[in-house]
Parts: C-alpha cells; structure tokens; sequence
C-alpha cells in the first residue's frame, strides 16, 4: 500500500481541511516542532485503524476546541494496482466510506462498518479492540509506521498481520484453513485444562480434582487411622485375655496353697496359746517383783529424808535463837538515834529558828521604815508639780496669740504691702514744677508730697490745684498701676485686720505675743513630763507606803513579843548575827537527819531480821510435817509386808520365779518363729495375694469390657462401609484425574510441538530481514557492528560485535544507536515486504540523535530503501537530508486546503 | 473295599442339607464403584432366597462354612442385618463356622453384642470338637482363629472309629491342597479319607468347586470380576455314612460380574460379543467389563462397536469399557493438512518409534509413550472434528 494524498479538517491544529500529497519513493516531511507533522501521522492510522463510531478520550481530544463538526481525514492510496479513497468523520454525524477508483471515477464500495472492516483488511489488522489504532492492532502498519508514541518494538510479539505479511513475502503461508481450524480446537482444548501460563486450571475438571483427591486421602487415612484404632484395641484385648488367663491360674494357686497354710496356722495357734500365757507369767511376776523393789526404794528414800529432815532441824533452831538476839540490838539501837534527834536537837533547832525571826523583823522594820519616808517624799514633790502645772494652764488659756502659720501670714501680708508701694511709687507719674520767676504754691488732692527735687509722685489720679494759676488733673494712664494701688490697699486692709485680731500695734507686738504663747506651752509640757516621770518612777506610791505602814505595824509587834532585844545593834551586827545563826540551823537540821536515817536503818535491819525469823520458824514447822509424813508413808508400804525384812524376802522370792518364767518361755521360743511366725505370714501373704490377684482379676475384666465397648463403638460408627466408600470414591477419582492429566498432557504435548514448529517458521522468516539489516548495519557503523540478533520472535535482541564475538545486548546499546537499529529493522522489513508492491514505511522524527557522519550514511540507506518503498520521513531539520532528491513537504504551510469526503 | 463303604452296607439313614460359604456381609466391593452400595445391599436379599430355599427344600439343617462376615471390622449394621437373615432360617439349624476373614479373635465379629441376638437354631462352630447334629450326624468343624496360616486346619479330625456308623461331615475353610501352589489354610486333599467323611463342606474359594467328597459351595452372590461358578449354593444329600453325597447347585446370585476381551475384526465379532453379553442374563444385573483387542478400521465396524457400548453403558448396571481404541481406530481414517501439522504428527510417530526427531520435536523425545499417544490421538481427533 503506498499513500498518495491526505486530507485532514477539524484535527488538532489543522482547523481547515488541508492535504498533502506524497510520492512513491522518498517524501520528507519538515516542519518546526508542534507544527503538525506527527498529527498528519495520527489522522493516517485512524483513517485505517479506527472505528468510525469510536468515542475515546484520545478521539474527543483531537477536535479544536469550539469546533461545530467532527474530525474528519481522507486518504487516498494505492494497492494492488487499484487506487482507494477512505473518508472518516468521528463524533459529530461519524461516518465511513470506502470508494474504489473505477474508470477513473470514485465510487462507493461501502460505508459504516463494511468500509471500516475495508480498511482494516488493507494493512491486515485485526482490528478488534477500542483502541485499534495502537501499534499493536495496526497490523502491518506495526511494523512499518514507526511513530512518534509507538514502542520501538512490541513488548510481546509482533502481531499477525507483521507475521502474515513476512510469511507471504517468502511463500510460507502454508497454514490452510483446515490447520487453522485443527489449531483452533487445539487452543480449545488446551485451554479446557491449560492456563495461559502453563499451569493447570484451577476451574477445570481436572484442577478441582487435584484438590478434592488429597481431601479424599486425607478422608480415607483417618478412616484408615480408626480402623487401625480398632485393630489396636482388639490387640490390646488379646493382650487383656492373656492376662486374664494368666491371672486366674495365679489365683487359683494361690487358694490351693491357702488352704495348705490355714492347716499350718492351726497348729501354730496351740504355741501360740501356751506363749501368751508364759508371757503373762513372766509379765505377772514381773510387775510383782517390780512393785516390790520398787516399795523397798521408795523405804530407803524416805527413811534419808527423816535424817536429813531432823538434821536441818536442828540448825534451823540455833539460827532461831540467835536472830532473835539480834533483832533485840537493833531495836534498842533505833529507839536511842531517834531519842538524839528529838529530845536533843530539835529544841536547839527551835530557840535558833526563834532568834532567825526576830534578827530578821528588826533587819525588815528598819527597812520599811526607811521606805515610808522616801514614798511620803516623793508624793509631797508630785503634789507641787501639779499646782505649777494647773497655774501655767490657766495663763495660757487665757493668752490671745498667733500661732507660728497666722504670724508668718502676717509677716508674708506685710511683706506684700511693702513690695507693692515700691512698685506703685516706681510706677508713679512722677511731676516736677519749674518756674519761672514767679513761684505758685501747688497742693494736690489727694495730697502727695513733693520729693526733695520738688517732685510729684502720682500714683492715681490726682488734681492739683497751683494757687492763682488752676488745676491740673493728672491720671495715670497706664492701667497697671490702678491694679497695683489696689492691690496694696487689700494687703495693707488683711495686715491690719490681722493685728485688730489680736489687738496689738504693729509687727512687734504680734511677735511678742506668739514669743509669750510659745514659752507657756513649753512650761506646760515640762511640768507634764516630770509628772509623768515622776509617776512611772513610783507607779503604785501610795499603795506601797500603805503596805510598808502595815509591815512595819507587824514586825514591831514581834520584837516587841520577842525575849531577844536587839533594837541596839546596828544594822551590819544584826546581819552578821543573821548569817551565824543560818548556818547553826543547817548543822542541826543535818545532825537531825543523821540520826534519823540510823534509827530507820536499825529498825530495818530488825524488820528484815525479824522476817528471817518468821520464815526459819515457818520451814522448821513444814520440816516437821514432813518428816511426819515420810514416817507415815513408810508405814503405809509397810502395811503390805509387815517389815522391811519381811518386804525384803518376798522380793528374793519374786525374782528366783521371774527367772523360771522366762527360761521357759525362752525355750518355747526357740521354734516359735518357723512354727507360728512364719505360717501366720504365709497366711497373711497368700490371703493378700489372693486379693491383689482378685482384683487385678477385677481390673483386667474392667478392661476387657471397655475395650470391647470401644471396638462396639467403633463398629456401630459405620466407619468400615464408609471407608470402602471413601476408598472407591478416591479410586474413582484417582482414575479420572489419570485419564484426564494424560488427556491434559497430550493435549500439551500437541500444543508445544505445533508451537515449536510455529517458531522454527517464525525463525526461518527473520532470515532475509536479518540479513538486510546486517547490511546496512555494516554500512552504518562502518563495522563495528555486524550482525543483528533476532530472537525468536522476530524482535532485535542484539547486535554481534566484530572482531570480539560477542553478543552486545539492545539494552547495551545508546539510545541513537538503539533507534538507528530499529529503524533499520523496520526499513528491512518494508523493503522486504514491498518485494512485489510498494509498501509505505513511514519514520516519524526518529533519526535525530543520529552524528552527522551517521546520518550521512542513513540517508544514504533511506534512498536505498526508497528505491523499493515508499517512505515518509518527517523531521523538524532538513539539511542532513539536502541533495537526496526528498519530496519535501512543510507543513503546515504545504497543505491545500480542500473539502474533505467528496467522491 | 473303602470303610466307608462297609459301614453303608449295614446302616439306613440319609441326611439332606444346605452347603453355603463365603457370603462376604458387609464386603467393601471396591471393584463396583459406584454401585458398591447396591452391590452389598444386594447380598442380604440372596441370604433370604437362601433361608426360603432351605425351607422349600425342607433340609435338615444348614452349613455356612466360613466367611460369613467379610472382616471382624464391619459395621454393627450388618451384623444385625446378617442375624435377621440368619433368624430367617429358623427352626432350620444352621451351623457357621468363623473363616479366615471372620476368624475367632478377641473383640472379633463374633463377640459383638449385635450377634448374640442370634437365634438360638444358629449354631457358631467355636471349636475343633466333634458337634453331634444328631445321633446319626456328626461334624466335624475346623474353625479358623487368624486370618492366615500355612498349617491345615482339618488335621484335628479323628479317623472314623470301627463302630462308627454315624454320617461323618468335616466343615472347613481353607485351600484344598490340589493346586500347584499353596493356599492360606492347606487342607490334606485326602483329609475325606483320613477322617473316614462323608462330606467335607468348604469355604473360601468364591466358585463352585467338586472334588471327591469335598465341595466348595461358593459364594452365593458374586463379590468381583473374574470369578468363576459362583451365585449358588449347594444342596447335598447322603443316603447313609459311606454313601455318594449327591450335589446339586441352586442359583440365589442377582448379579454377574461378567469380564470380556474379544478379538473384533469384522461386524461379526461385534454380534457375536453383543450375544455373549446379552445371553448371561438382564443387563441391569451385569457389571461388565469390556477389553478390545481391535484389528478393524471399517468405519461401519468401528460404528457399531460404539453403538454396542453406548447401550450398554446406558443399561447396564455398571461398565468399564475405554472407547479410545475404536476412536482412535476411527481418527486414523482422517487425513492431516500438509504443513507444520503433519511435521508434529511425524514426530509423534518418532518418539514411539524411539527414535528423536529432528527440528523443533527433538526436545520431546522423552516424553511418556502414554502421553505421545495422547497427542497423537488428540491431533487426529480435532483433525477429524475440524473435517466435519
């Protein structure tokens, strides 16, 4: 297929309907970036490849905004010798027509989805999807178009169109009708138990059956595990019987050998007699024997005690005596210490302490006495300070004075008055009368007195009156002087006011007066605080001069009745009589205390004494009551036996017959523990061997019936029926699963050798392609690359290095370098598919990373190739492309506009 | 002159009963598939045709020898079923002697709670000690206490004595000893004659067997393919210790268990195997079990062998035919397209021939025959589908 012309409108930047037209071998589109070189490719696959009715996003984004009608491309091209015309219209009134060119005419060969379906079979697309128009629903076109948004190359696998076209190319469309069909219902069947990825569908028949086949193992072995539960039981049961068996022969042993024991143990019972009742002999003589040694200790016991009781007896009396003596002593020696201390001391004691007080009243009158007179003092010389007191008050009160705040107003008034008739007489007219020859008399009213000088101070208005002449009034102007005559007149009528006040003259006087209150107030507060001092001196004067009067009365009255007189002495003898005296009464009362401290101490030492004795008396009267009842007790034992000797004999007696006793039984018991003993064990042994083995007998039947109660259980469980279900079920499935993975392998098998033998086609196919490519690849790097791997899909998968041997993965590669590759690629296989027609091969920008020297030799390939195909190159840069005899194509600028969808 | 054949000369009496074994209750019948269930519910109607035959027959008592139950595990449910066909039989006696696989073990069958409901005309053979049935019938039973063993259970039983004149019947489970190899329980081939019998009633083998005094009844209902002369029982009779015993078989078995493996070359063979099949009773009654030996490819052939099939697998109780042989057979008829198909084919054909086929086949040379003959069937297959 090869383009001749294209008509787009209302397509992006195209708004108008513009076309351009194409040669048959090289055509160069050339445009500036976003001029609309890569949107002409776009309209040319969705002219072939999309679906009229197609809504996408992508085919509402291709409308200009505002724009009435749909995007609408035409194109007309040839193929197979015939020329064709699409039209496409998408959104708005969408349509689709194909025409054919006969006789030179258009004419309609289809619309709507016909012409559609037409144009998809042109480039062999399958054209099924929404999005026919990506590279990989492009058919051909995927291989050939190498737009600006395609991949280099597919992620997957070139599709069938690329594939179909290369296999016509080189006669190998060989897949009839029939293997397609056979390869069909092969994919079929693959896919009933095959996933895309090789695994087994888990839906499947044979998927689910894998699973449900471990669920019936799983089912059948814990059946299995039950029945061999029961096999077990039924083991153990065996095992039980054994016992069983076993048991019972033990048992019945074991009552043989009873009885043969109970015959032994019968005789052994008549021994065992005649021992019990030597035992009670020797137990019997023993007891007698014991009590009686026993009587005869307990004689010679008490009979020691007698002794030592009369013994301490007599001690204790001697100790008696004596105390009693003593405590005797004592007595008399307390009576004698306190006679001392009260007959002898005491009084002494008294007449002292007598004495003390009458030295002391003497000491205390003399002292009261002298009190009085200082308080009598004190309150006469407080009494006079009073009457002063009264008198500077009453002078005050009746004083008219300023106080200090009035007299300073005064002095600030008068002041006042003063600097006022400075300023007034400064401020004065000031009037001087010269004469002539003649003098006049001049008076003024008010009068002033002319100066010295014979000037006149007018201070306000004033008319002067001169003899025989006239008058002259003369006034101040100036208003100042008014305000300050007045002024002066206020102050001097306050200052006079100030001194009426207080009735005196002048200044003076008022000084006089304030100098006179201030003195008296003074005066005042003096006597005022002597009296308080006086008072805080004494506070309670008057109390205290009572009290010493009543003192005084009391301490005459003693001396007075005492016999001592010491009125006569002098204070200083009395007080050295005083302290004599004090310390005689300190010695007594010491003495006083010695003695009685020795008399106490005497009388406790015959308390304790006497206690002694009491005690002593108490022990010598228990001694006695028990040696008493020793004799007593000795009397008693004696009772029995009549003497000791007596006693004595019939234990020599006890103890010959306790020796025959036990020489007897000691005899006896010399067979004894074969002859009764060991029977008797026997008999307890076996009787308990014969319960041990009843009961283990007992047990084992326990056993028995359990264990046959579980292999009950187990059967009435119904597990053996369901078992060989489980197992036919499993068998059932097992074989299915068998035909059906041998059905799923062979079904596999098929597959992978039929795509084995796709492949090897596949493979033979990149031959002429790879071989192409190697040609211009050499050409291109000059060598350095020979050869483009292919894998088996068709795609690039790397270069061969010269020289090196060595694979250089795609991935390698640079990005230029990489696209170069592909472009070769895709130009090999245009050339190559365009062997018995032109086919269009369009390279969209793709060349730009291309070095000069590089593109000089790829522009010489594209005119190779162009010999053979057409080619549609755009780029945004012509230059490299100069001299190769491109039809150039600008856009936009080239584009005739036309109507688009006309036949 | 035989001793046996003294004693019949001086003595009148005769005996007549039922010889039963190996009823299998309660079997697992694993090769039914899915009519297991109707092959073991199967069993208990055969036990009644049984107790009315021994009525209608007026014998004078039963022998099951051996095999009663399948296995000491079965479920309770057939034990009781087993004792209400068993009770079916009264006032007849009936004499059952534990087997190899019901043998007298601890906590075994015949302990179960559900057997002692049992009748009390049933009689279970504990022990190897002469049972006098009557004073002119004594057994001998030789029951089995394990389920293997190489010693002959028979060996217990005492030579007729000289005065004996009773009819002498030994009842045993085991494998007569005339075969090349030995079976599980020997029995000496001439314990008939060492112990002066008149009969020697056996269980074991599931097929009618004779020999001499000594008959294996069989089992009354067939248990799996490949059985021979079984689905009867034996009714004896003896005129007298020392006589003949005369046998005749009764069939009481439902269903055959029929095997086939014809040679089919020609529409004939077709007929003459569909004859076969439909002459050994209803076909609701068969489990069949088809293998073809194929040596034809005419397609009418090849039609009507998948006719036959298809009928018997739609009324037969059960059939295990593969139809791959006559499909295959039919696809071989189909021819492939040329192109990378009939490569694929070639080298199936290699791989089974062994050898490793070139191109892109090779790496498949190891693949399982099984498999390749899959494929190549496959491919025929959906070559023949996509022809029609």
């Amino acid at each position: 297929m090869i383009l001749e012309e294209i008509t787009l409108g209302n397509w992006r930047g195209y708004r108008q309907p513009h076309t351009f037209r194409f040669q048959e071998g090289m055509n160069l589109i050339v445009g500036r970036n976003e001029a609309g070189k890569s949107t002409l490719f776009e309209a040319l696959t969705r002219a072939f490849f999309d679906r009229h009715g197609s809504k996408t996003q992508e085919i509402c984004d291709i409308m200009p905004i505002r724009s009435s009608s749909g995007p609408s491309v035409s194109v007309v091209f040839k193929s197979g010798e015939m020329r064709f015309k699409a039209v496409k219209r998408f959104l708005k009134d969408p349509l689709s027509e194909f025409y054919i060119e006969r006789d030179g005419k258009w004419r309609l060969e289809g619309n709507g989805d016909a012409s559609d379906n037409r144009l998809l079979e042109i480039l062999s697309s399958e054209g099924t999807s929404r999005m026919a128009a990506r590279s990989e629903h492009r058919g051909m076109a995927q291989a050939l178009w190498y737009l600006q948004t395609d991949d280099p190359f597919p992620a997957k696998e070139w599709n069938e169109g690329v594939k179909n076209g290369l296999q016509g190319l080189i006669e190998m469309v060989s897949a009839s009708s029939q293997e397609r069909k056979i390869l069909e219902l092969l994919n079929k069947v693959y896919s009933e138990y095959w996933t895309p990825t090789g695994l087994v569908k888990s839906n499947s028949e044979l998927g689910l059956l894998e699973v449900e086949i471990p669920e019936a193992m799983d089912e059948v072995s814990a059946l299995r595990e039950k029945a061999k539960a029961v096999d077990k039981y039924r083991s153990d049961l065996e095992d039980q019987q054994t016992q069983e068996v076993q048991k019972r022969g033990e048992l019945d042993n074991a009552r043989e050998y009873l009885v043969e024991i109970q015959n032994r143990v019968g005789q052994a019972e008549v021994i065992g007699k005649k021992r019990e009742e030597l035992e009670q002999t020797v137990g019997l003589l023993r007891s007698d024997l014991e009590a009686q040694e026993r009587d005869l200790a307990s004689i010679e016991e008490k009979q020691g005690k007698i002794e030592e009781m009369a013994s301490a007896i007599r001690n204790t009396d001697g100790e008696l005596e004596e105390a009693t003596r003593e405590s005797k002593l004592l007595a008399a020696e307390a009576e004698a210490h306190d006679r001392i201390w009260k007959e002898q001391l005491e009084p002494e004691l008294k007449a002292i302490e007598d004495e003390l007080v009458v030295l002391n009243a003497n000491l205390d009158l003399r002292e009261s006495k002298r009190r009085c007179n200082r308080l009598e003092t004190h309150l006469q010389r407080l009494n006079e300070l009073n009457e002063k007191l009264v008198e500077a008050s009453k002078s005050r009160e009746s004083l008219i004075a300023p106080d200090t705040k009035e007299r300073n107003h005064y002095v600030k008034t008068a002041e006042r008055v003063r600097e006022l008739e400075v300023k007034i007489e400064a401020s004065a007219v000031k009037v001087r009368f010269e004469w002539g020859a003649k003098s006049h008399k001049v008076t003024t009213k008010p009068p002033i007195e002319p100066s010295t000088e014979g000037e006149f101070s007018v201070a306000e208005p004033t008319e002067f009156s001169i003899s025989s002449v006239g008058k002259l009034h003369v006034r101040s102007g100036a208003e100042s002087l008014t305000d300050l005559l007045q002024e002066r007149n206020q102050a001097e009528t306050k200052r006079k006011d100030i001194l009426d006040r207080y009735g005196v003259e002048d200044g003076e006087g008022l000084t006089a007066r304030h100098e006179e209150a201030r003195r008296l107030d003074q005066s005042i507060k003096s006597l005022e605080e002597q009296i308080e001092n006086a008072r805080e001196a004494e506070p309670d004067a008057e109390e205290e001069l009572a009290h010493s009067r009543l003192k005084i009365a009391h301490q005459e009255a003693i001396i007075k009745a005492a016999i001592y007189d010491f009125s006569q002495m002098t204070d200083s003898a009395i007080e050295t009589q005083l302290s004599a005296k004090g310390r005689e009464k300190k010695r007594l009362i010491g003495d006083i205390r010695l003695e009685q401290m020795k008399a106490s101490s005497a009388r406790d030492q015959h308390l304790a004494q006497r206690n002694d004795h009491e005690r002593n008396s108490n022990a010598l009267a228990g001694m006695r009551v028990q040696e008493k009842g020793f004799r007593e007790a000795i009397a008693e034992i004696l009772q029995k036996y009549g003497t000791v000797e007596q006693l004595e004999k019939l234990a020599t007696n006890s103890c010959e017959q306790l020796e025959n006793a036990k020489s007897a039984l000691s005899q006896l018991m010399e067979n004894y523990e074969e002859q009764v003993e060991t029977p008797r064990k026997l008999l307890e042994q076996t009787n308990r061997r014969i319960d041990e083995l009843e009961e283990g007998l007992r047990g084992i039947n326990t056993s028995v019936a359990e264990t046959n109660a579980r292999i009950e259980e187990a059967a009435a469980h119904g597990s053996y029926a369901q078992l060989a279900d489980a197992e036919i079920e499993l068998e059932r499935k097992q074989k299915r699963v068998d035909a059906l993975r041998v059905r799923a392998d062979g079904a596999k098998l098929l597959r992978d050798l039929v795509k084995g033998h796709e492949q090897e086609r596949t493979s033979r196919l990149s031959g002429p392609i790879v071989e192409q490519v190697n040609k211009w690849l050499e050409t291109l790097t000059e060598g350095t690359y020979e050869e483009l791997i292919m894998d088996g899909s068709l795609k690039p998968a790397g270069v061969r290095v010269s020289g090196f041997d060595a694979d250089l993965p795609m991935t390698s590669l640079s990005y230029g370098a990489r696209e170069q590759v592909i472009v070769l690629l895709r130009l090999a296989i245009g050339v190559l598919v365009s062997k018995d027609e032109r086919n269009l091969v369009v390279i969209d920008d793709r060349l730009v990373n291309a070095d000069s020297l590089r593109m000089k030799r790829l522009c010489l390939i594209l005119q190779e190739a162009s010999q053979s195909c057409q080619l549609i190159v755009s780029t945004c840069n012509d230059t490299p492309y100069a001299g190769m005899g491109a039809h150039v194509i600008r856009v936009p600028t080239d584009g005739t506009p036309q109507t688009p969808g006309t036949s | 002159m035989s001793q046996a054949q003294t004693i019949t000369r001086s003595v009148a009496m005769s005996v007549k009963f039922l010889h039963t074994s190996d009823w299998q209750m309660g079997m697992r019948a694993l090769g039914a598939g899915a009519k297991a269930k109707e092959v073991r519910a199967v069993r208990y109607e055969t036990a009644a045709k049984i107790a009315d035959l021994a009525k209608n027959e007026k014998v004078d008592f039963v022998i099951l020898a051996g095999d009663l139950f399948e296995s000491s595990d079965i479920d309770d449910l057939v034990v009781r079923r087993t004792v209400q066909a068993l009770n079916a039989f009264a006032p007849t006696p009936v004499y059952v002697l534990p087997g190899n696989h019901d043998p007298l073990v601890a906590g075994g069958v015949w302990t179960r709670q559900s057997w002692k409901r049992v009748g009390d005309h049933v009689r279970l053979l504990t022990s190897a000690v002469e049972v006098a049935h009557s004073s002119d019938v004594t057994l001998y039973p030789s029951p089995l206490t394990q389920k293997q063993s190489t010693l002959d259970p028979t060996g217990w039983m005492p030579p007729r004595a000289t005065e004996d004149r009773r009819i002498r019947i030994g009842v045993a489970h085991g494998s007569l000893d005339i075969l090349p190899q030995k079976g599980n329980f020997p029995i000496a081939q001439d314990r008939v004659n060492q112990a002066g019998l008149d009969y020697l009633a056996l269980g074991d083998w599931h097929g009618f067997a004779r020999h001499g005094r000594a008959a294996y009844s069989g089992t009354p209902e067939q248990t799996s393919f490949g059985e021979q002369s079984s689905g009867d029982v034996v009714l004896v009779e003896i005129g007298g210790p020392g006589q003949e015993p005369r046998t005749s078989r009764r069939r009481v078995g439902s269903f055959n268990w029929t095997t086939h493996e014809p040679l089919v070359r020609d529409m004939t063979d077709v007929e003459s195997l569909r004859h076969v099949i439909e002459s050994t009773g209803p076909l609701e009654k068969q489990l069949i079990k088809v293998s073809l030996t194929l040596e034809a490819n005419a397609p009418e052939v090849l039609s009507e062998l998948l006719a036959l099939r298809e009928q018997l697998a739609e009324e037969a109780m059960s059939l295990d035919w593969s139809d791959e042989s006559i499909t295959r057979a039919m696809d071989e008829a189909v021819s492939l397209p040329g192109g990378i198909l009939m490569n694929v084919e070639s080298d199936l054909t290699a791989i089974l021939d062994k050898r490793i086929p070139e191109g892109p086949g090779g790496r498949f040379a190891n693949e399982d025959a099984q498999t390749v003959r899959e494929a190549t069937s496959l491919l025929r297959r959906l070559a023949s589908e996509a022809s029609k």
